[in-house]
């Protein structure tokens, strides 16, 4: 068992870094970014092409594939946002949609169908053993790597200006816009904040999945999951949804098969939604105003 | 006078048109003409380096034989065809094969299901359908008289694979609780059954079974219920990418126990994900390993292979290209000795006996359409330092 609530940490905590990085966009913007999961296959394949085939330091890969990330967010966000502000959030889902196909298969174009090993930027060597559990560098950097980032986003968002005035947007936009806040600033910072978590998820989980033109599917389709049954509009909501589908997930392979955990996840899913629409951790609009 | 004027208005047109049917004759004398053979195969989508290995085996086979003056002077050549993963195109590939460019013979795709939707096909145009690539025991049953009388193997087939494995894990690898990992896809199911059966043979039961879906990538909770059995040995069945997550999501774990595995995962791609964590995998393959071979016949091969394919030094040549470079000299032999014609071939083919570059026997009686026998005929190789070897034991 312990070895599996191990895994399934490991696992859950990147799947929290990709919730939360949906949730920044969500909370400021009103919008589900469908090309996220996109996002971490581009910034997985960015750093595969630079690091590995061309033997770029790797701090130069990681560099260039920020930038990269960045580059993109801010063409999605053009896509979604800038153009169509006055369009309704559903036409938006739908365009970030279409550039998440059109990401997918310019990938496969590119980088062809085979998966690729990539390397732990972490080490992979076992560091001590708890019973039988075997804890590896590749494990504990994750946990660790991921729940730094979170805590760095989480203490910007409460406690600098520009936080505090994102989070200002996300309640009330013409209210933040009255105050002075520049509200096209701040949604371009959300999804460069967004797009920089899903670089940092993508190294971390890509020696785990190798890399893909297909693993942001799989990836951006659960962490989306993940959010929503945290929280889709509260950062901290959605980190803990996270970790527990990661934790949900290996748990219930170890008891059940892995047949029978899709189907059981999933239930579960359905069961906490319905009790609880805004998700486990969500707060409605008066209770995030108070 | 105004005679004269049409015939020489005529005349030019007519003499560059007199010329040109002497020099297409000339050009092509009516006694060498192209022998045709058909082959169907995915050659583009997430399987077509299947097909594109086949195309690659089987066209430096026609290249030597031509070179060294065809089949009686006259010339093979080879018709591919792309049916990817689609079914209902290897049968339309099939009927386009048999009925318009008249093949003599079929070399049918390495997926099962687009295989048996062309062997409707070529049955009924009685062209013989040679199997190079796929091992899936329905396209070809073992039992005596059981395959299509049209329908020739040359591989192993998936059950013998999972006898041998399975007795090599007990008598070899002296295993004494064995756990089997399968994917949740028709062909791990179908290994599934296969490994339960080959067990019980030997008087042994599965310890665990452990089953996933393709898309999983952390096998950390299967394996750690093997764990939990004390298994001492993995029989895994399922593809490259899936048993390289397998291996190291062992690693990860430090769980270090034999892992055995299919055909399917000889592919390079398997050891290239895997890395390190491959070493020491055991799996079941239709030849010696080929690859470290210091047959001069093999050798030439293999060099030739490299050069047209551009592969890496070490990711040695797939088995099953092999397979299909042996199938063009036994069929040629086969059209030596009886011509075109295709009751004679079929004849011919079905009471043959071939031995491959490796060394390899295949033979073929009526009642025997797979031309290698049992579990004796798989070989088992091992994952050492990224190549695939003979093991020790």
């Amino acid at each position: 068992m312990l070895e599996s609530i191990f895994s399934g940490l490991v696992i859950g905590a990147i799947y929290a870094l990709v919730a939360l990085s949906f949730s920044i966009i969500f909370a400021t913007t009103n919008i589900v970014n469908f090309a996220l999961g996109e996002v971490v296959m581009v910034a997985c394949m960015m750093a595969l092409t630079t690091i590995v085939t061309m033997q770029w330091p790797v701090l130069a890969g990681i560099l260039l594939t920020i930038l990269a990330v960045l580059l993109l967010s801010y063409f999605l966000q053009l896509i979604a946002l800038k153009r169509l502000q006055r369009v309704d959030p559903n036409t938006a889902f739908m365009l970030t949609l279409a550039a998440g196909i059109i990401l997918n298969n310019a990938a496969l174009l590119i980088w062809g169908d085979k998966p690729f090993p990539f390397p732990s930027l972490l080490g992979e060597r076992i560091i001590f053993h708890i019973g039988r559990l075997a804890v590896n560098q590749q494990g504990i950097g994750v946990i660790v790597a991921a729940i730094l980032l979170m805590a760095v986003v989480d203490w910007f968002q409460r406690k600098t200006l520009i936080g505090k005035a994102m989070v200002a947007t996300s309640l009330d936009r013409e209210a933040a816009s009255a105050v002075g806040i520049n509200v096209n600033l701040i949604y371009t910072l959300s999804f460069a904040i967004s797009a920089l978590l899903a670089a940092a998820a993508a190294f971390l989980i890509a020696p785990f999945t190798f890399a893909s033109y297909y693993m942001g599917t799989d990836i951006g389709l659960k962490g989306f999951a993940a959010a929503i049954l945290g929280s889709l509009s509260q950062g901290r909501g959605a980190i803990v949804g996270g970790l527990l589908f990661g934790l949900a997930e290996a748990i219930l392979s170890y008891l059940f098969g892995s047949n029978a955990r899709d189907p059981l996840l999933y239930l579960a899913f359905i069961l906490v939604l319905m009790v609880k629409p805004t998700g486990l951790f969500g707060l409605s609009r008066w209770q995030r105003l108070a | 006078m105004k005679r004269m004027f049409l015939w020489e208005k005529g005349f030019i047109p007519g003499l560059f048109f007199g010329v040109l049917v002497l020099l297409l004759s000339l050009s092509t004398p009516s006694w060498a003409k192209d022998i045709l053979i058909g082959l169907d195969g995915p050659l583009s989508g997430p399987a077509a380096s299947f097909g594109l290995d086949a195309i690659n085996a089987v066209n430096i086979a026609v290249d030597e034989i031509n070179a060294a003056g065809g089949i009686k002077g006259d010339k093979l050549k080879v018709i591919a065809k792309d049916s990817m993963q689609d079914p209902t195109k290897a049968r339309a590939n099939a009927e386009e094969l048999v009925y318009k460019d008249g093949v003599v013979a079929f070399f049918a795709s390495t997926l099962t299901t687009n295989n048996l939707a062309s062997l409707e096909v070529t049955t009924k145009g009685k062209v013989p359908h040679i199997i190079a690539g796929t091992t899936s025991d329905v396209v070809c049953p073992a039992a005596p008289g059981a395959c299509n009388p049209y329908v020739f193997r040359l591989p192993i087939l998936n059950s013998w694979q999972a006898e041998k494995l399975a007795i090599y894990a007990v008598k070899n690898l002296k295993a004494k609780r064995i756990a089997l990992m399968y994917d949740s896809t028709g062909y791990g199911l179908d290994g599934k059954k296969n490994l339960e059966a080959s067990l019980q043979k030997l008087g042994e039961k599965t310890a665990i079974s452990e089953t996933f879906n393709m898309s999983d990538v952390d096998f950390t909770p299967q394996l750690q219920r093997i764990r939990d059995a004390k298994a001492d040995a993995i029989i895994t069945w399922t593809l490259g990418v899936q048993v390289a997550h397998i291996v190291q999501s062992m690693k990860r774990l430090g769980l270090n126990i034999p892992v055995l595995g299919s055909e399917a995962i000889t592919e390079a791609g398997f050891r290239k994900l895997a890395g390190p964590a491959a070493e020491g995998v055991y799996i079941a393959d239709r030849m010696a390993s080929a690859y470290d071979s210091r047959d001069p016949k093999v050798q030439a091969f293999v060099k030739k292979w490299r050069e047209r394919t551009k592969m890496d030094e070490k990711l040695a040549v797939p088995s099953w290209s092999v397979t299909y470079y042996d199938a063009v000299y036994w069929l040629a032999e086969a059209l030596k000795k009886v011509g075109l014609d295709r009751e004679k071939l079929k004849d011919a083919l079905e009471n043959s006996s071939y031995t491959g570059i490796t060394g390899i026997q295949y033979t073929f009686t009526p009642q025997k359409h797979n031309g290698r026998s049992g579990p004796e005929a798989v070989y088992i190789v091992q994952v050492k330092d990224g190549a695939l070897v003979t093991p020790k034991q």
